[in-house]
This record gives C-alpha cells, sequence and structure tokens, in this order.
C-alpha cells in the first residue's frame, strides 16, 4: 500500500503547505473550517464508521464541549485548553451514559434515539437560561491570549486545527490497527459472531461512543474559540450532525483517510456554493448537498476513498505484479 | 360523572392533538413495517403538501381542503412514477445507505422549501379558520375537529383496506416474508413502491389537515418528524394500531404537560417519555418483542 | 472420570414451546461426545444454551466445577467453550486470516501476533491457500472449515460443534473427521451435533441421543443405534448410514 501511504500524507499535509504559501485571511478561514470539520468527521467516524453505529446526534457532544469550555472560562476563568479537556470528558460521559440507555438498539432505532437525544440538549440549552443565557448567547472575550486559546493571527487557528486532525487521524489510524480495531470490524460485522469468540461487544461500543464524543466535544471547544460566540442554535443544531455525519460518509466512512477526503471535498464545495450564490438563494448549498450526498451514495455507496484506491489499483495493475490484498484494517 | 370539567377539555384536547398526531405518524410506521426502511425524509413531505396548499390557497383561493383532494392523490402519483427508482434502489441497500439516502433527500427537500419560500412562518387564514363549535365542555376549533374527523376515517379505512382487501393481505404477506411473498406471486417490488406511496400521502394528508390549523414553515417537517419518531416507537415500529395508541398517548402527555408544566418544557416531557420507552420496551407498547435488537435486519 | 462439562435437569421454553425438557449430560474432558436426534429435538437450543446465547429456564450448567449459568457468551469464551454456528456466520468483509485472528485476539497481545497464531490454526485446517481471500467468496464446505478454525484460534477447552459436515462432500467429511480427531487429540474437549453419521460412528466415544427436547439415551455409537427407542425415533427421518 506504499502508493497510498504516499497519497495519504501528501493528503494531509497539503493544507499546511497552503497556510504556510498564502496569507490571504479569506484562505486561512476556510482552512481553519475544512480542518476542523476534519477533525469532527474524524471524530464521527469513530462510531459511526468503525463501529458502524449511525449517529445524527453527534451534535449534542460538540454542543457540550463549546459549552463547558465556555461557561469555565466565563465562570471562573479556566483557560479553554484545559476547559476542553473538561468538555471532552463529559461528553465522553454521556456519550457513555446514552450508550447505556440504548445498548439493546440497532439500526433506525439507535439513530431516532441519538437525534432525540440531541435535541433535548439543545431544548434545555434555551431554557436553562440562568446558565446558558439562553437564546441570547455566550460572547468570550477576543483578546489575543495563547494561554486562553485566542490567537492574535488567523494562520495560527489554521495550524492548531490541523495538529488536531492530524492528532486525531493518527490515533484513528493506530485504532484501526489495533487489537480493538480488529474486534471493531468484527463487532460490525456480525455481533453474535463476535460475541461467541470472546469479545464484549457491549464494552466495545461503550468505547467507541465515549471516544467518539470525547474527540466531537474538542471541536466544539475549538468552534467556540475560533468564533467567539456560541447560542444553542449554533451549537447544538441538527445540521451540524448532519454535516459531519455527511462528510464522513461521503469520504469513506471506516478508514481514517476518509473523512478527511470528505471533509476537503464537501466543506470548500459549500463555502464556493455559498459565495457564488450569496445569500439570495439561501439553502441552494443544501440542496446540492443533500443530492450530491444521494448521488454518492447510489455511485460509490463505501465513499470515495475506496473508490480513489480501485481506481489506483487498477492504473498501477498495469505496471505492478502484485494485487493489494483488501479487507486490511483501516 | 367523576370528570372534572378541566379533566373532560385535558382529555378532548389530547383527542384532537392526537388524532393529528397519528396521521403524521402512521404512514411512516407502515413503510417501516413493510419495507424495513426508515423514512428521514417523512416530515418533508408533510412539508410540502403544508405549502402547496398554502400557495393553491394564496394563487386561487381554493379552501385547503379541496386542495388537498388533489395534493393528496399527486403525491401518491409523484411517489409511484419519479421516486420509484429510488424507492427501489432504497429497499436493496444496507442501512448505511437507506439512513444517509433519505436524511439527504430530507435535506434536499427542506432546503429547496427555503430557498424557494424562504424561512418565514406562513399560515392562512380561511372563512373558518376561527369558527369555535360546542362539543361537550369546550368550544373546539372546526378546523381541528375536521382534522380529527378524517384522521378517525382514516384509521378506519386503513384498518380496513390491510385487513380485507387484497393488496392489504399481500401487503401483510409481504411485511411477513418477502421471498415467500414473491413465490406466492406477489410482485413485491410494486407493493413496495405502494406502500411507500401510500405511507407518503397519508404524510400528505396530515399536511393538508395541518395547514388550516398551523403556520409552515421549511423546518416544520424536522418537527414534525421528530414527534412521528416518538409516537411509532411508542407504539411499536410497524404496528397500526401501536401508532394510533402511541399518536393519542402523545398528544396526552403533551396537553397535560403543556398544562401542568409548562408549554415551552413540553417536548422535553415527551422526549423523556421516547427515552423512557427505548430503555424500557424499545419495541414499544404494540409491536414485536426484539424488533429493535433486529434493526434493519 | 470427572464431568468437564455437566448439564442438570436443563429446562428451556419458548413460550408456550418446552424445547429441552430436564436434560441432562455430563461431558467428560478430553473426550469427543456427540449429540443426535431428529431435527426439532433441540440440539441446537442446548447448544445455544451452553455457549450462553440465552439461559435455561430451569436447569443448571457446570463448566469444571464451575457454574456457569449467569456468565455471558463472551465470559464463556474466556472459560474456555468456543462454539460453531450451524449456518456459519464469517466476517464477510475481512479475509480468511483476518476472520481467525479475531479469535486468536484474546490470546495475543497484539494484531501481527494474532495474525500469527491464526496462521499456524489456519494450516491445521489446511486452509492456507485460501488465507487472503475474502470470507465471502468462500465455498460452504470452506466456510464451515472457516468456522471450525476460527473457534479454535480461542485455544478452547471445549469446543461445540454443530453440524459441521452438513452440505460437506466425501472427501471433505473424511477430511474434517481426521482435523477433529487431531483437535481433540491436542486435549480439547468436543462436543459435536451431526446427522451424518459416519461421522458419529468413527468420531464419538461416547453419544447422547435427543428427542423432542428430551434426552433418549446416552451411551456409546454402537450401544445407541442398536437402541430400538433411538431407531423408532428416527423413522421417518433421513439417517446417512
Amino acid at each position: 500500500m506504499n502508493n497510498n501511504f504516499r497519497l495519504q500524507l501528501a493528503l494531509l499535509a497539503a493544507p499546511m503547505a497552503v497556510a504556510l504559501l498564502t496569507s490571504d485571511s479569506f484562505i486561512h478561514d476556510s482552512l481553519t473550517q475544512v480542518l476542523m470539520w476534519g477533525v469532527l468527521a474524524l471524530a464521527w467516524n469513530i462510531l459511526g464508521g468503525y463501529a458502524r453505529q449511525i449517529s445524527v446526534g453527534h451534535v449534542a457532544f460538540f454542543g457540550i464541549g463549546a459549552y463547558t469550555s465556555t461557561l469555565l472560562r466565563i465562570g471562573f476563568d479556566v483557560s479553554p485548553w484545559l476547559g476542553m479537556i473538561a468538555g471532552g470528558l463529559l461528553a465522553a460521559l454521556a456519550g457513555v451514559l446514552l450508550g447505556l440507555v440504548t445498548f439493546r438498539l440497532r439500526g433506525p432505532f439507535f439513530t431516532m434515539a441519538t437525534i432525540a437525544f440531541a435535541e433535548v440538549l439543545r431544548i434545555l440549552a434555551v431554557n436553562l437560561r440562568g446558565l446558558t443565557k439562553g437564546s441570547e448567547g455566550l460572547t468570550l472575550d477576543s483578546t489575543p491570549n495563547v494561554a486562553m486559546f485566542v490567537f492574535g493571527s488567523l494562520r495560527t487557528y489554521v495550524f492548531v486545527a490541523w495538529a488536531m486532525m492530524v492528532g486525531l487521524f493518527l490515533l484513528s489510524w493506530m485504532l484501526g490497527r489495533s487489537k480493538t480495531g480488529l474486534r471493531l470490524l468484527a463487532f460490525r460485522e456480525d455481533e453474535t459472531a463476535a460475541q461467541s469468540l470472546g469479545i464484549n461487544t457491549y464494552r466495545l461500543r461503550l468505547f467507541a461512543m465515549g471516544l467518539s464524543a470525547f474527540f466531537t466535544a474538542v471541536g466544539g471547544t475549538f468552534y467556540a474559540q475560533f468564533l467567539l460566540f456560541i447560542d444553542p442554535d449554533s451549537v447544538f443544531g441538527v445540521d451540524i450532525s448532519l454535516q459531519m455525519a455527511l462528510i464522513a460518509v461521503v469520504g469513506g466512512i471506516g478508514s481514517a483517510i476518509g473523512p478527511i477526503i470528505g471533509t476537503y471535498l464537501v466543506v470548500p464545495f459549500g463555502q464556493v456554493l455559498r459565495a457564488e450564490l450569496g445569500a439570495q438563494l439561501a439553502g441552494l448549498h443544501l440542496v446540492v448537498y443533500g443530492l450530491g450526498l444521494i448521488l454518492v451514495l447510489w455511485k460509490m455507496p463505501d465513499g470515495v476513498w475506496p473508490a480513489l484506491e480501485r481506481l489506483i489499483a487498477r492504473l498501477s495493475r498495469r505496471n505492478a505484479t502484485t494485487v493489494p490484498k483488501p479487507g486490511t484494517v483501516a | 360523572m367523576g370528570l372534572s370539567p378541566a379533566m373532560a377539555d385535558l382529555l378532548i384536547a389530547s383527542l384532537l392533538l392526537g388524532g393529528l398526531y397519528v396521521t403524521v405518524s402512521i404512514g411512516l410506521s407502515l413503510v417501516f413495517g413493510v419495507m424495513r426502511v426508515m423514512n428521514f425524509a417523512h416530515g418533508e413531505f408533510v412539508m410540502l403538501a403544508m405549502y402547496a396548499v398554502y400557495w393553491v390557497y394564496e394563487a386561487v383561493g381554493i379552501d385547503p381542503y379541496v386542495a388537498g383532494l388533489v395534493v393528496v392523490p399527486a403525491i401518491f402519483i409523484i411517489c409511484f412514477t419519479v421516486l420509484r427508482p429510488f424507492v427501489l434502489w432504497l429497499v436493496n441497500s444496507p442501512p448505511l445507505v437507506q439512513v444517509f439516502a433519505t436524511l439527504g433527500l430530507s435535506i434536499a427537500l427542506q432546503n429547496l422549501a427555503l430557498l424557494l419560500w424562504a424561512g418565514n412562518f406562513r399560515s392562512i387564514q380561511t372563512s373558518y379558520s376561527n369558527t369555535l363549535v360546542d362539543l361537550a365542555t369546550m368550544r373546539v376549533p372546526l378546523t381541528r375537529l375536521v382534522a380529527f374527523t378524517v384522521a378517525f376515517l382514516l384509521v378506519i379505512g386503513l384498518h380496513l383496506f390491510m385487513k380485507y382487501s387484497f393488496f392489504g393481505k399481500a401487503v401483510r404477506a409481504t411485511a411477513q416474508n418477502r421471498r415467500t411473498a414473491r413465490l406466492m406471486g406477489i410482485n413485491v417490488e410494486r407493493i413496495y413502491i405502494l406502500v411507500f406511496a401510500l405511507g407518503t400521502s397519508i404524510a400528505g394528508l396530515a399536511g393538508v389537515l395541518l395547514m388550516p390549523i398551523y403556520s409552515v414553515h421549511p423546518g416544520i417537517g424536522f418537527q414534525l418528524a421528530l414527534i412521528a419518531f416518538v409516537v411509532v416507537v411508542l407504539g411499536g415500529l410497524g404496528s397500526l394500531p401501536g401508532a394510533v395508541l402511541g399518536g393519542l398517548l402523545i398528544g396526552f402527555v403533551e396537553v397535560c404537560s403543556g398544562y401542568f408544566i409548562s408549554p415551552s418544557m413540553k417536548q422535553i416531557v415527551y422526549f423523556a417519555v421516547f427515552i423512557i420507552v427505548l430503555v424500557t420496551r424499545p419495541a414499544g407498547l404494540l409491536g414485536q418483542r426484539g424488533a429493535e435488537e433486529v434493526g434493519l435486519k | 472420570m470427572s464431568a468437564f462439562l455437566s448439564v442438570e435437569n436443563v429446562t428451556r421454553r419458548f413460550g408456550g414451546l418446552v424445547a429441552l425438557d430436564q436434560v441432562s449430560l455430563n461431558v467428560e474432558q478430553g473426550r469427543i461426545h456427540g449429540i443426535i436426534g431428529p431435527n426439532g429435538a433441540g440440539k441446537t437450543t442446548l447448544f445455544n444454551i451452553i455457549a450462553g446465547a440465552f439461559p435455561p429456564s430451569e436447569g443448571r450448567l457446570t463448566l469444571g466445577g464451575d457454574n456457569i449459568n449467569r456468565l455471558s457468551p463472551e465470559q464463556r469464551c474466556a472459560r474456555g467453550i468456543a462454539r460453531t454456528f450451524q449456518v456459519p456466520r464469517p466476517f464477510n468483509g475481512l479475509t480468511v486470516l483476518d476472520n481467525v485472528a479475531v479469535g486468536a485476539l484474546g490470546g495475543s497481545s497484539n494484531v501481527a501476533e494474532a495474525r500469527t497464531r491464526a496462521s499456524a490454526t489456519i494450516d491445521l485446517l489446511e486452509m492456507g491457500e485460501h488465507t487472503g481471500n475474502l470470507a465471502s467468496t468462500l465455498t460452504i464446505g470452506l466456510r464451515k472449515r472457516l468456522e471450525v478454525a476460527r473457534a479454535l484460534a480461542t485455544r478452547p477447552r471445549l469446543l461445540l460443534l454443530d453440524e459441521v459436515m452438513g452440505g460437506l462432500h466425501g472427501d471433505e467429511v473424511d477430511r474434517m473427521i481426521a482435523t477433529i480427531r487431531r483437535i481433540a487429540e491436542t486435549g480439547v474437549t468436543v462436543v459435536l451435533i451431526e446427522h451424518v453419521m459416519p461421522a458419529i460412528m468413527s468420531l464419538a466415544e461416547i453419544v447422547t441421543v435427543l428427542d423432542q427436547g428430551r434426552v433418549l439415551a446416552t451411551g456409546p455409537p454402537e450401544e445407541i443405534t442398536r437402541n430400538p427407542a433411538v431407531i423408532a425415533a428416527y423413522l421417518g427421518d433421513e439417517v446417512t448410514a
């Protein structure tokens, strides 16, 4: 898989290269968003791709992360770097609790439960005004202070987001190659057979949920620090759950690089559409998203990355003597 | 009798709301029960029907219920023809594809509405919008009474159809075992299209009934879908009597919590009910035990 | 002569249906124990209970003296019980190697080690040439062998084989018989459900006959096949002699 390995490295390095080579703040802003969504899609992928438990309520964890770090910052002057960890842990706990509640649910039952869970949190965020200031939202101090996760230069945000994405990529990649990764593969292929071979599928599921929730919350904190304003609709909205999942599905779930390809394709596409069509045609880019998703699912149900791998395999077969073996982990 | 006026009012209000919820949800349960596909775009069809009725009224002044006589069959026909390949593809796809394809459709339709008609809330005012009818202890909006009556007739009609008509029996056979149904000569594909079209046009009917009562906006599909999820899970996915029971119960829960707790928190109450049901009896009140563990198999 | 696996008065009901009725049997360590009976006798239900798929309605199971009634399937696997499924359940998206490696994970510190151990098990079952193939591409005979390999990779003390001969042709049956004998020779206790009589006759040291959820007879194969009650139970049933 050497070809693909180099390709993956190139894909990972690309945003940094672009960031270092340009000074355009608009590009840096776009890059930051692309990378942040990469983090979110990778986080979602741990549960949705590796464990194949489809959640459309992941924004719940995003919001928990955003609100936790923000409230700690505003109320107790706690650095969002620490708040990020706290938010992650809180989200992981919420994820595990959700997993406990839904442990017998499969397929659409599970999905619906996640949607309901996220909605409950959104409604709570709106109504618990004493805690969250409701729909008014919370604003963060914008004075640059590295210790407080506020940077003067946009390029620094790109770097931080990039570091997060690469870090999570490496973690996903290692998870995929680990014993747990193989167990997850077995689990999603046939849960009963996996149990008969000694795999504690109950714990495995909770582990995937907790880990996935943790990193989604980390993304939430980053978002809060990037925009310096959060409110229930922006950090608990279902559209975020959908986009996270959509990106991973389009890019290719179940691999570490898939969500990254997904974000490279989906996010700039949306940004361009929105820019070109402006506010008059609000919603058009999402119509395209929706139809595009259906198209990808129809033509490349595994996602773009596996289709790309197949293309590369076909091209290299003309020159090479061995064919890459399928079915390996991550 | 022992019922206080307040209790009677609550009951009547519950029934009226419950009837609406049944209409919104029963199509979803039908589609899942037969095709094992959860249509995450179900709410959007309600929304589209509402907009259709709205625009017909605004443009030509035709009464919403009359317009409904055209809109509902139109939805049926569209599903039967235009969406046919989509539906057949969906039924034979893995769970992941089913979920995201219907979600994709939902996103597309919701934003199409946003694109075409903007995000503001729209409502219609007919000559009878404010008409109240005397019913036992309270005065009830005519529009809600009409909605309940239609819902009632729908449920009866659906029950009779499923139980006594040939198509109804074919549908039930297909729901139980698609391979055997095929061996018996049933055109399974046509049954699927029929069921999808039926389920979706019932959603359209719900939209027709809702428009005189509520306002429409692009996001209403999602909100209604959430209610539908709770109703069908409570009642038992795939069970039509379950959807009826679920709808009435949720109507009751919502009315009571709006009255006893607070209007803004009533959503939380039925989500709490949802979670409790999922924890204690995921198959629902009238559903098959263990169905939730099989999921999409 | 200690009973390694002890099934004591196990009853299992499904609603109004009594699938197993006061079934008792003892499997001695290191032996090959056969379970036969007409279709619907409850053989797979018994396996499911031993493997932990669901609990008995009444009765007790002990393994090596310990009560295992409350253990989950994965816990029983940790105690040394491994099983195959009557209809093979391979991990279709994984290669043969990875399928078996999943079984070997428990005793390995990493995936590479699991794969190495899996290789050895694959060789034991003479599936070496299929190592890199996806499980979905295998024929039924190979899938059955994969089931056995995967279960074996968990290093079980008790191996439950559910109709592993079903669907195999002459040659394959002989090879499977030889393989099972080799497995038993390593000290693994084997319990096998079979319809293929030559397999039972040549492998099983003790046979238990189930009929309609009850134990009809237990004893050496030659005795069992001459037992008139057993023959009567099979009348009208296909017995490949």
